[in-house]
């Protein structure tokens, strides 16, 4: 089952979320279900009651986290708590974004998942500089 | 006896911790003194969970560190995280002494806080507590980043006064 379609939280640093939305969205088109929360000076309680009130609390849903063990990703920590149906993904990059966003409600979560994380990985590359020390 | 940086912080170990003081001052330890993260399981292994580049994470209950501060002091490359005012004057008042100067660096904004710098609001009482324990002979610097402007102990005093004061000073 897909479950319908995901509903997404970009939690990041600053305004790095809001324009991978509207680069997403230049790419993909509008989207529904893709809330953005900035961490721009809010303190940690602010920013996890923020995240609660974007996440629904009756399905499944994605938290998109920049930096891994940073103040977003520590917001992320009570609902992950609270809410078996919440994914969070650090790391998060423009591929990872666009293949969730263009695959949800197509695909079954577990896929969906998968999905995400080795695309993400898989965006990553580096041509030239090879051979220096 | 000193630590590398000692700095209050409501986010305690982030982003600019980690990736702008962490990559200037090279610590091997950063230690989290909060009750709050000690006494909560999920808390302390996300932040243990950090990625910090090899310094181990470490975290430590108010009154467990006020016991054995001196011992961490001796390391000397020890980053000291603590989350607001208030907790620096439990520790303050349990004899925690550091010889340097204490960094504010990140108190953010929340309901009835005083904006004293773009990343420094103080809650109601605060403010009087900086100024009691700058008074007992602890010093201030304020710097969000390494890369940032810092603002020493006197004029960081100064912003503390009362806004009513502050305008007699002509501030």
């Amino acid at each position: 089952m897909t479950g319908g379609e995901p509903p997404a939280v970009l939690i990041t640093h600053g305004g790095l979320g809001e324009e991978l939305r509207r680069t997403a969205e230049a790419i993909l088109g509008p989207q529904t279900g893709l809330a953005v929360v900035s961490n721009a000076g809010v303190s940690l309680e602010a920013l996890r009651a923020e995240l609660a009130a974007a996440v629904p609390a009756d399905r499944p849903a994605v938290l998109f986290v920049d930096l891994l063990g940073g103040s977003c990703g520590h917001a992320c920590l009570p609902l992950r708590r609270e809410r078996e149906a919440l994914l969070v993904v650090s790391g998060v990059n423009l591929p990872m974004l666009l293949e969730f966003l263009y695959h949800r409600g197509r695909v079954p979560l577990g896929e969906l998942r998968e999905r995400i994380l080795s695309r993400g990985r898989d965006g990553i590359r580096a041509s030239g500089w090879e051979g220096l020390s | 006896m000193s630590f590398a940086l000692v700095r209050l912080d409501d986010r305690l170990l982030h982003g600019q911790v980690v990736y702008g003081w962490g990559r200037e001052l090279r610590p091997a330890c950063y230690l989290i003194v909060d009750d709050a993260v000690a006494e909560d399981p999920w808390e302390r292994a996300a932040y243990e969970a950090t990625e910090t580049g090899g310094a181990a994470v470490e975290i430590a209950a108010v009154a467990a560190f006020a016991g054995e501060w001196r011992r961490w002091a001796e390391h000397s490359a020890t980053v000291l995280l603590l989350r607001r005012p208030p907790t620096l004057a439990a520790l303050w008042a349990g004899g925690f002494r550091p010889e340097q100067d204490v960094n504010l660096g990140g108190l953010h904004g929340e309901a009835g806080s005083r904006e004293i710098l773009p990343y420094v609001h103080l809650l109601p009482g605060e403010a009087e507590q900086l100024r009691q324990l700058a008074q007992a002979g602890c010093r201030f610097f304020a710097q969000d980043v390494p890369q940032g402007a810092s603002i020493g102990h006197a004029a960081l005093l100064a912003r503390l006064q009362p806004p009513a004061r502050r305008r007699e000073a002509g501030d």
